[in-house]
């Protein structure tokens, strides 16, 4: 275990697609933060990989989204979507 | 209470930007300074009172750069808010040890009244601020911070 920035608890690296996806079903920062139960600033925290997420709220996330979990967070990075365009039509 | 004091209030987001934050807690560690040097010259309490009353006010501004997240009750903080809490109390744990430690030798050594008043007056300002102090320093960025 290790700290990911200077001042943050101790956390693996979660990585997210979180403001991709937000952003594609046109869902505010403000309206997640709602949905989830979660201070505004958490999301805002998630998203740029300051704070990872506990897996209660990771799920209530991807409820939200109606995806599974691992479509939205990732100990890997999440490959390009072009690639991953790229593969689908190949 | 938090709409009260503002501690969360999105028309106080102005103190909240990094630079900002961290120049509160730099105000504020000033005052404590000047505090620590001032008690050590004067024997009377009632003598650094107005330097109290300025770290009160410093101690507000950092509460609200902080969103108060060292002070609140747990029910009123989000889990990341709870992981920079615990982390910013984990971090001064030791040092604030250390220096009630030292407070006590210096109450022990000093038995008069008001030296044990000052001595524990200045203890308080200096563990009760601590955890806030290291979060205005060490919380990134929110958001919307810019600056």
């Amino acid at each position: 275990m290790k700290s990911s920035r200077k001042g943050n608890p101790p956390s693996v690296h979660v990585h997210t697609r979180l403001p991709m996806l937000r952003a594609e079903r046109d869902i505010s920062r403000k309206d997640l933060a709602e949905l989830v139960g979660v201070h505004l600033q958490t999301i805002g925290y998630i998203e740029r990989g300051e704070y990872s997420p506990s897996l209660e709220l990771g799920l209530k996330i991807a409820r939200v989204f109606k995806l599974p979990v691992e479509a939205l967070f990732s100990l890997e990075p999440f490959a390009p979507l072009s690639a991953t365009a790229l593969t689908d039509t190949a | 209470m938090t709409q009260l004091f503002c501690f969360d209030a999105s028309w106080c987001d102005r103190f909240r930007t990094r630079r900002r934050r961290r120049a509160i807690a730099g105000a504020y560690a000033g005052v404590l300074g000047a505090l620590i040097i001032t008690t050590s010259f004067f024997n009377s309490f009632f003598a650094v009172m107005p330097l109290y009353a300025l770290l009160f006010a410093a101690s507000i501004l950092l509460n609200v750069s902080t969103r108060s997240i060292a002070e609140l009750v747990t029910h009123a903080l989000d889990e990341q808010q709870m992981a920079f809490r615990n982390a910013a109390y984990q971090r001064v744990y030791w040092p604030a040890t250390m220096l009630a430690f030292l407070g006590g030798l210096l109450v022990a050594r000093h038995s008069d009244w008001e030296t044990a008043l000052q001595a524990g007056a200045l203890l308080w300002a200096l563990l009760a601020g601590m955890p806030s102090l290291l979060a205005a320093w060490t919380l990134p960025r929110e958001a919307d911070d810019e600056e």
